[in-house]
């Protein structure tokens, strides 16, 4: 096993993955909330011709139980869809003329929350 | 097709006007107390979906302060779903927290416990008690019903109505939609600093879409064709309830947009939808059958709706707090993807619309701030926003007992 965060048909994001590899979309957004235009630029012209190879790749494992490498390439690419918004729509990280982020919840769904929710003891 | 200059709805709703709406249900305290009394704690409202307690024992707890009360949701140990004021019987004080599963709610203050079921179970020290009837003292129930997996309470003492025939014809263009196949792709919760009308107002009309949401939106308006304001397709009030359907440019290729073209490629993308008019719109969609058609609004009053499309449907929920104060809920649900290509192509559309609605959310606060002012008496409104109009005379003949 190497210790790299992603597997190695995809060395060339490596660079990108400590900064890019996050596992929820609240964080994802906050990143790129939080990272320069010319950050999220150089992230973006490096992972866009690799979505379908990336996809390619992952596309014969399920989804539940990729290996640390996997998830963290997958959730790249989830990453690369947070921020193409900002290169392609918006021209700044944030959406301008928009509601705080900070005010903002973004949450998972509401099955998973219930899972991992408050447990009420029952006496 | 849409006709630019034709203005079909106020003809065929002649009962709504086409004069200005005076702005005192959007900023008058009383007027909102009218509305908590008469509206509220009188409609169904929806608290969630069933598959948000699948299993037995499964509960959440709703804050919803326009009825001044807490509600637990809970699937009982029978595997039925009900509601109850999160109210002890012993001295009012309450008896769960959050969400969770549990075989059961005990009070911290004395101990009183309650069943999944809603009866109460166990009073501690009981025999220093007099006269306990524990059969009488089960957690004050709200009446509770579903509607294709949608839960839904009533905090009448009688409702009116029962929960399919206040949905009438909204429920009825709706059933067949298939909710069951979808899952949640993740929640968005803001208090935005607005009344719940003026906040459901930016969201059941597409006059703003060409403004509000110039860059996101962008192509998909199609200003040198013959629809240049996204006139929507069709409108249809169900009683107190509204639908509209919005049209789609059936020319956008989204240029300029590589990850919303992958989204595509990868499996299917919110708005782009070259080859669209080949494809069969899902059950429940679409009820006027227009060719170019993206989806559909669906207000089920006063404060839910369920948007429907092709793959994909989102609900809200606007909780009024205060006349200028509402909590506001966002479910986003699609197809369940089948591999890493259909999650990743997923996620774009499911960003793509987030970022939307800030832009939304921002527009309503600001608007709530000019109406506050008192610089204005009445707003005025297009033929294209007959929504709005229909929203304010179900309220306001609601509010002052016309109907």
């Amino acid at each position: 096993m190497s210790n790299t965060l992603l597997p190695g048909a995809f060395a060339q994001l490596e660079s990108f993955a400590t900064d890019w590899c996050i596992a929820d979309e609240a964080s994802r957004n906050r990143k790129r909330l939080a990272s320069t235009m010319s950050e999220i630029r150089a992230f973006y012209k490096a992972a866009l011709p690799q979505i379908e190879p990336i996809v390619d790749y992952l596309r014969p494992k399920p989804l539940a139980e990729l290996d640390p490498q996997d998830r963290n390439l997958f959730n790249l690419a989830l990453s690369f869809m947070e921020v193409a918004p900002a290169i392609e729509i918006y021209f700044e990280p944030d959406v301008p003329n928009s509601f705080e982020p900070d005010r903002f919840k973004i949450l998972p769904p509401f099955a998973q929350t219930a899972v991992g929710g408050e447990q009420h003891e029952y006496t | 097709m849409n006709t630019p200059d034709a203005k079909p709805y106020a003809a065929k709703f002649d009962y709504l006007g086409t004069g200005p709406l005076p702005i005192e249900a959007m900023v008058s305290a009383d007027y909102f107390e009218l509305e908590r009394e008469k509206i509220f704690k009188r409609s169904w409202l929806n608290v969630g979906r069933v598959e948000d307690i699948p299993e037995p024992g499964d509960y959440m707890v709703q804050q919803i302060d326009i009825l001044q009360t807490r509600v637990i949701i809970v699937r009982g140990d029978d595997d039925q779903i009900r509601a109850f004021h999160n109210v002890c019987r012993h001295r009012g004080n309450e008896v769960a927290q959050g969400c969770g599963n549990t075989k059961g709610f005990s009070c911290d203050f004395h101990g009183w416990t309650y069943d999944t079921q809603g009866e109460l179970a166990f009073v501690p020290d009981e025999a220093q008690f007099f006269d306990l009837d524990k059969q009488q003292m089960g957690l004050p129930a709200i009446h509770c019903q579903i509607w294709c997996g949608f839960i839904f309470i009533n905090a009448a003492e009688k409702p009116a109505q029962n929960l399919v025939d206040y949905l009438g014809e909204m429920g009825t263009q709706l059933k067949d939609f298939p909710f069951e196949t979808m899952v949640p792709m993740h929640r968005l919760e803001a208090t935005v600093d607005s009344n719940w009308k003026v906040c459901i107002d930016a969201f059941h009309e597409s006059y703003h879409a060409g403004f509000v949401h110039r860059l996101s939106v962008g192509d998909m308006l199609d200003p040198t064709g013959d629809d240049p304001y996204m006139h929507l397709s069709s409108v249809r009030f169900h009683g107190p309830h509204r639908s509209a359907s919005v049209p789609m440019n059936p020319d956008y290729i989204a240029q300029g947009r590589p990850a919303e073209a992958l989204s595509y490629k990868l499996a299917s993308s919110l708005w782009l939808q070259e080859g669209a008019m080949e494809q069969q719109f899902m059950p429940g969609t679409n009820p006027e059958q227009h060719e170019h058609w993206l989806f559909d609004i669906n207000v089920c009053f006063p404060n839910f709706f369920i948007d429907v499309a092709n793959g994909w449907f989102f609900t809200y929920h606007f909780w009024p707090i205060a006349v200028d104060k509402t909590f506001w809920q966002y479910r986003f649900y699609m197809l369940p993807p089948q591999d890493a290509g259909e999650a990743i192509s997923r996620e774009y559309s499911k960003l793509a619309l987030r970022d939307l609605l800030r832009e939304d959310l921002n527009t309503v606060e600001a608007t709530q701030r000019g109406l506050m002012s008192g610089a204005i008496k009445e707003i005025y409104l297009s033929d294209q926003e007959v929504a709005v109009r229909h929203q304010y005379k179900t309220v306001d003949d609601i509010v002052r007992d016309n109907t």
